[in-house]
């Protein structure tokens, strides 16, 4: 490892994310497939332990690009996904 | 060598499903199993060959569709996940052991099977299946074209009568899918059961399932799913309730490759090549003294494939003779298809069955018949 890169994990700051989950796998790479095409920043991560949900990956994306995107995300009831705010 | 053994295995490949293969063995971890990049390529490239099938066989939604090792996995998830004691089921003389061998399993616990014949072309009609039903009757489980005869069933019809009477209909497209067009809406599929290294001309080891929205199979396997580790079921969420175990990462990345090649060609291209190749061999073989060929030709389409004897010889002895002498692949003997060769009283003698790809030549086909005619007229010495 680089001593930049050691440099940058010491300095690194926890953030507020959203963290979206979901049920299965494929679910989660539906809706980054979905955001790829729709051009909706985020990424699939690990799930955080904290969170308790079927699928080991969750979506991670910032709160205000969640805000801009909730209507094309569709998350929330009946969609087989869970929307939290998560600190990382 | 001539390879006309295609309804087995479609041998030969598009290079890009080699090139596929290749790359996600040297790219892929486990799909579903993590977040880095090596299980990202893996879980992204099985969803892309997922939404890939569903687009295909007009499914819509990526996640009614599991990936399987084959037909027979598919079909046996189908037939002892559906079924309970005391339904009654509608077959046919047609299908393959892979039908027939779980049904039977099923009829052992209570399942009631109805097995309708064919005529003296091989055929079995949608009212038939219409006349069969019971008060009791839970579903239709029937192959798409047979893999003796090559005849084509009329799926939309069968379907509509399933539709018609409130019962499940389980399709068996191992010879079709890739060849005709799909379409499980249109059809009104509940599940359909499809193999990957056939007319999809992708890699042995793939296939799949596609259920119908809003209906739940009972699992054939439980195990890892890579999702609800702490619960002790197997969850029951589409697709990864009937995918327990790591998924075969490289040989689906294979079948999306097929896929794209098939898409790019246009499955109705390659019928037309397929069709075109089988009816010249049915045309210069039919007329042969002694050579009886087994199947409805009148259809408009069917499967590529022609099966026939000659004389009383044993199937066997002939296909030997085409690989020995003459360096052609075919297929002898029963075809793990029991019922047909019963109906067509071919029991003892099995058949023999040769069937086209794309990739045949007009040549490889006259050369095969060629070959029959010299046999026919040895037949005897």
């Amino acid at each position: 490892m680089t001593e930049n890169k050691r440099d940058h994990i010491r300095k690194r700051i926890k953030k507020d994310y959203i963290i979206i989950t979901f049920k299965t796998t494929t679910a989660a790479m539906a809706m980054e497939n979905r955001c790829l095409k729709k051009g909706i920043p985020g990424r699939l991560i690990p799930l955080p332990g904290g969170i308790a949900a079927g699928c080991g990956l969750c979506f991670r994306m910032l709160p205000e690009e969640y805000a801009k995107w909730e209507k094309e995300l569709g998350c929330g009831e009946g969609s087989g996904t869970e929307v939290y705010h998560y600190v990382m | 060598m001539i390879y006309l053994d295609n309804a087995a295995t479609s041998m030969r490949k598009p290079e890009e499903v080699i090139r596929a293969v290749t790359d996600a063995l040297q790219t892929m971890g486990n799909a579903g199993r993590g977040a880095h990049q090596a299980s990202m390529t893996a879980a992204r490239g099985i969803f892309g060959v997922r939404q890939q099938l569903a687009d295909f066989f007009h499914a819509g939604d990526a996640s009614r569709i599991s990936f399987t090792a084959n037909s027979t996995e598919s079909l046996n998830i189908a037939v002892k996940g559906l079924l309970l004691p005391g339904d009654h089921v509608i077959t046919t003389v047609l299908e393959h052991n892979s039908v027939l061998r779980p049904l039977y399993e099923m009829q052992e616990r209570g399942v009631d099977i109805t097995c309708l014949d064919c005529d003296e072309t091989g055929m079995v009609y949608a009212e038939d299946f219409e006349k069969a039903v019971r008060d009791n009757t839970r579903a239709i489980i029937c192959t798409h074209g047979s893999n003796l005869t090559g005849n084509l069933l009329d799926a939309e019809e069968i379907g509509a009568v399933a539709d018609r009477h409130g019962l499940l209909f389980i399709l068996d497209a191992s010879q079709t899918a890739g060849i005709f067009d799909i379409d499980v809406e249109k059809m009104k599929v509940d599940v359909l059961c499809f193999t990957g290294h056939k007319g999809l001309l992708g890699p042995q080891g793939t296939g799949g399932i596609y259920v119908r929205e809003g209906l739940r199979i009972r699992p054939l396997k439980s195990g890892g799913s890579g999702i609800r580790t702490f619960d002790r079921a197997h969850p029951d969420q589409m697709p990864e309730a009937l995918e327990a175990g790591t998924l075969n990462g490289p040989g689906i990345c294979g079948l999306g490759a097929a896929l794209s090649y098939i898409e790019r060609v246009g499955t109705h291209q390659i019928l037309r090549q397929e069709e075109t190749l089988m009816r010249a061999f049915y045309r210069e073989i039919k007329d042969i003294p002694g050579i009886r060929i087994y199947g409805n030709f009148r259809q408009p389409h069917r499967c590529p494939i022609v099966t026939f004897n000659i004389g009383e010889e044993d199937s066997a002895l002939v296909a030997g003779r085409l690989y020995d002498e003459y360096d052609i692949c075919v297929r002898a003997g029963g075809h793990c298809a029991p019922l047909m060769h019963q109906a067509l009283g071919t029991r003892s003698q099995g058949a023999v069955r040769t069937s086209f790809s794309h990739y045949n030549t007009m040549d490889e086909v006259m050369e095969a018949a060629a070959a029959v005619r010299e046999e026919s007229r040895l037949y005897g010495r």
